[in-house]
């Protein structure tokens, strides 16, 4: 079920609210529990319930290898070390991720390799299988690392499949998360966090449907439609879907972060206008924090940290952000952004130890470059159709506008031509206007959590809001998915 | 406030939401793009009881509303009411609503052009939005295509009735504001009253461009248009109005680039229609000079002439 769908904002999310809270008002709190775990459950079959039993067999499973790492049980009697017990647990976890993510990527590689014909498993990824794999192996992590505390499978459960985290994150620590369902407070309905989740369940899907999706429509036909493009073309291409993916993403975790503070939960922020860092270090502390401070408990620092030496940190830099593209997507594609982030900073600490400076619009401009240029291997379908874009972002073929041929003719003597520069995206002059508005939005304005933080529901709220919903209201014609739900 | 702020917020969305759909449903006029106007005109003059006997009403396309001027035959009463993507699904059921309240025109011109005549044309994208025709006819067009399994029918997921959601104008409204097309329909409608149906659609001195006659290899009829352009035609027959077929001009560079073998096919389709339905063809498919035409498809300079050629058509 989407976010942005009807029956999520008129069935789902009304019906599960009322009925959780007149569960915990008749102080029935393990059914009020239960009755959210089911319908996480639910929200989660509605795409296809064949993945259900997959999804439960994975938390079981966890759920025990999480206790029998705890503290409670001598797992030496079983003639296993609680180290040995972990590595289980975890490739174990990673095995499940990589049959139904990597299968055919590898076989396809083997097949290029050795020349054979192995057919392809053409499996479905299930949904979400990524967020709550990775979710379910901090959770061994922090179990073996004891910091971990005891509680039932029902609270387990409902850490898992939570229904506003469970499809596409933020990736949230066990222990941020529990003891909030267990505390009495976030049983009673409680009017202010209502209002924040209101507000900011409003501007994250404005985000989406509004906003990501009217750049989608540029970027789709740049990457996967147009046979070429003209310089122009291609770096509207590029920007469009660097917005696409910031509104998007953004706008679901908005949504998401909305949704849990009805039930008076709050999930962490995953992003902090990631787009106006000045160095690349800086960005990844802004975009998909809780990914990021993933990587970084659980791949980073066992991998040694920048704790044995600066040749061995540079390479656990990279390698996390190598492993970071992988975890994205299986494709080459994917690894070429993992390495290129890895290899950016890399280099950011190399510059940063050798004592060097930079002007911070100097840093912004090269960091949002690089971005939006490594954003172009992350989205294209397949090698080529990054090369199109790439090659086309840094060629001479430049179509300027038709409307100023009369004032610039002379532009035609230096081989440029005048036209419909914006034809194989499908643009026009609005399309400048978006992507103007998309540095706006993403550079001069404060982003949602800042709003968030300082919300109060004056009536300059109350109108912003209505207009926002409304708006939505008006656009939520055709449903279209989260981009995260395909990782 | 904290708990009064989610209940105004939704009862403010809710009430601009039903400001907005009272506003869609019942002035497309002010939003819809510029052939609202032109369809309404049509919808209009078919459904209003007239004391002016009309001799001579075109029946067509974009390309027959262009190339011919009503006004420029002061001795004939005629009427264009041809539509722009309009096909013999949309001009079957002018005529019936026409009948039902005016007396019969005692010359009708079909004219469309080939794509109009092998696809359902623009039937989701303007005859159900533009609320052209009444529910009844829609029925009884979806039934039809079910029944000759026409899959642009039978493949949507959709049907007329969807069309009543205020959710389905979301972006012709935004369009409109943003447009502005209030005023330039108001115009165009009282222009297309003014002209007795006739529109521009391209208005450059010359156009060399290529139509879309250019790209088309073959010439298949649609089911769901020779049923319903036998069915206009035997309409005509039971009210003893003489039918005529006029093949519309290309512009030079599209006829000398198009495959003869499609035009071909094209016109023995007419000639294969007009042998079992006894139906006068004026022409065979032509081209007229390119500085005749405003866009690649729409006569603009050569309009006049081309009204003359199909006034010579129907001279006695």
């Amino acid at each position: 079920m989407l976010f942005n769908s009807y029956e999520f904002i008129f069935a789902f999310l009304p019906f599960t609210f009322l009925i959780y809270f007149y569960l915990n008002k008749k102080r029935l709190t393990t059914a009020s529990k239960g009755f959210l775990v089911f319908t996480s459950l639910f929200f989660y079959s509605w795409w296809n319930i064949v993945y259900l039993p997959l999804i439960l067999t994975s938390m079981l499973f966890n759920y025990v290898v999480g206790n029998t790492l705890s503290d409670q049980y001598n797992t030496k009697s079983f003639g296993f070390s609680k180290k040995s017990i972990l590595t289980f647990g975890i490739i174990s976890n990673l095995s499940l991720l990589g049959y139904f993510k990597y299968s055919d990527f590898f076989i396809g590689n083997l097949n290029i390799v050795l020349s054979t014909h192995i057919g392809l498993l053409n499996l479905a990824l299930p949904l979400a299988i990524s967020f709550f794999t990775f979710q379910q192996i901090s959770y061994l992590v922090d179990s073996y690392r004891k910091e971990t505390k005891e509680y039932d499978f029902l609270s387990y459960a409902l850490f898992v499949t939570f229904f506003p985290q469970l499809i596409a994150g933020p990736i949230v620590h066990h222990k941020e998360m529990m003891p909030q369902f267990a505390q009495a407070k976030s049983k009673i309905i409680n009017y202010k966090n209502i209002s924040l989740g209101v507000f900011i369940f409003s501007i994250g899907m404005f985000k989406k449907v509004v906003i990501a999706d009217t750049f989608a429509t540029w970027a789709t036909q740049g990457f996967d439609v147009a046979t070429s493009l003209n310089l122009i073309e291609a770096w509207v291409t590029s920007l469009s879907y660097t917005f696409q993916l910031y509104f998007d993403f953004s706008g679901y975790t908005d949504m998401a972060l909305g949704a849990a503070l009805l039930f008076n939960i709050k999930l962490p922020i995953n992003f902090n206008s990631p787009y106006k860092a000045i160095n690349i270090q800086d960005f990844w502390r802004r975009w998909h924090i809780t990914l990021s401070r993933f990587l970084k408990d659980y791949i980073y620092i066992p991998l040694g940290g920048n704790r044995k030496g600066e040749f061995k940190t540079y390479n656990n830099l990279f390698a996390t952000f190598l492993i970071g593209g992988i975890w994205h997507g299986a494709g080459w594609t994917f690894i070429m952004w993992g390495a290129l982030h890895g290899l950016a900073i890399a280099i950011h600490r190399a510059w940063q130890n050798l004592g060097f400076t930079m002007q911070s619009w100097l840093g912004w401009l090269i960091t949002f470059n690089f971005v939006n240029i490594a954003w172009v291997f992350f989205r294209a379908k397949d090698w080529d159709s990054a090369i199109k874009v790439l090659s086309s972002m840094f060629s001479l073929n430049i179509i300027l506008p038709q409307e100023i041929e009369s004032k610039m003719a002379f532009l035609s003597d230096y081989d440029l031509k005048f036209g419909n520069f914006l034809w194989s995206v499908s643009g026009d002059h609005w399309t400048i206007i978006w992507l103007l508005l998309g540095f706006f939005l993403t550079l001069v304005c404060r982003n949602s959590i800042e709003k968030l933080n300082s919300f109060k529901p004056n009536l300059l709220n109350t109108f912003f809001t209505s207009l926002l919903l409304f708006y939505i209201s008006i656009s939520m014609g055709v449903e279209s998915e989260f981009l995260y739900f395909n990782f | 406030m904290h708990k009064k702020f989610p209940w105004v917020v939704l009862s403010v969305t809710a009430m601009l939401y039903l400001l907005y759909s009272y506003f869609v449903l019942n002035h497309k006029i002010l939003y819809m793009d510029k052939e609202y106007p032109m369809w309404l005109y049509v919808k209009q003059v078919s459904k209003a009881q007239s004391s002016n006997k009309v001799n001579l009403i075109i029946l067509g396309d974009s390309r027959a509303k262009a190339g011919f001027m009503p006004n420029e035959l002061p001795n004939i009463k005629s009427l264009n009411l041809s539509l722009g993507g309009g096909t013999p699904i949309e001009s079957y059921y002018i005529l019936k609503s026409y009948l039902e309240n005016n007396s019969a025109p005692s010359k009708i011109i079909l004219s469309y052009v080939s794509g109009h005549l092998s696809t359902l044309g623009l039937y989701w994208k303007r005859t159900i939005p533009f609320e052209f025709l009444d529910d009844d006819n829609y029925q009884e067009i979806e039934s039809i295509g079910k029944k000759l399994n026409i899959k642009a029918i039978t493949d949507e997921e959709k049907t007329y009735l969807d069309y009543k959601l205020p959710q389905t104008y979301a972006s012709n409204f935004k369009n409109g504001i943003i447009n502005m097309r209030w005023y330039t329909n108001k115009n165009v409608l009282a222009d297309s009253y003014r002209t007795h149906g006739h529109h521009f659609f391209g208005t450059s001195s010359f156009s060399n461009g290529l139509s879309g006659d250019v790209f088309k290899k073959s010439f298949k009829e649609s089911k769901i248009q020779d049923y319903f352009l036998k069915k206009l035609i035997t309409l005509m027959a039971t009210h003893n109005i003489t039918p005529y077929f006029y093949f519309m001009p290309f512009n030079e560079s599209s006829f000398k680039k198009a495959n003869p073998e499609y035009i071909q096919e094209y016109e023995q389709y007419i000639i294969n229609l007009s042998t079992a339905y006894n139906i006068n063809i004026c022409n065979h498919v032509f081209y007229m000079k390119n500085n005749a035409f405003g866009d690649p498809s729409h006569l603009f300079n050569g309009a006049k002439e081309n009204t003359q050629l199909m006034n010579d058509c129907i001279k006695d």
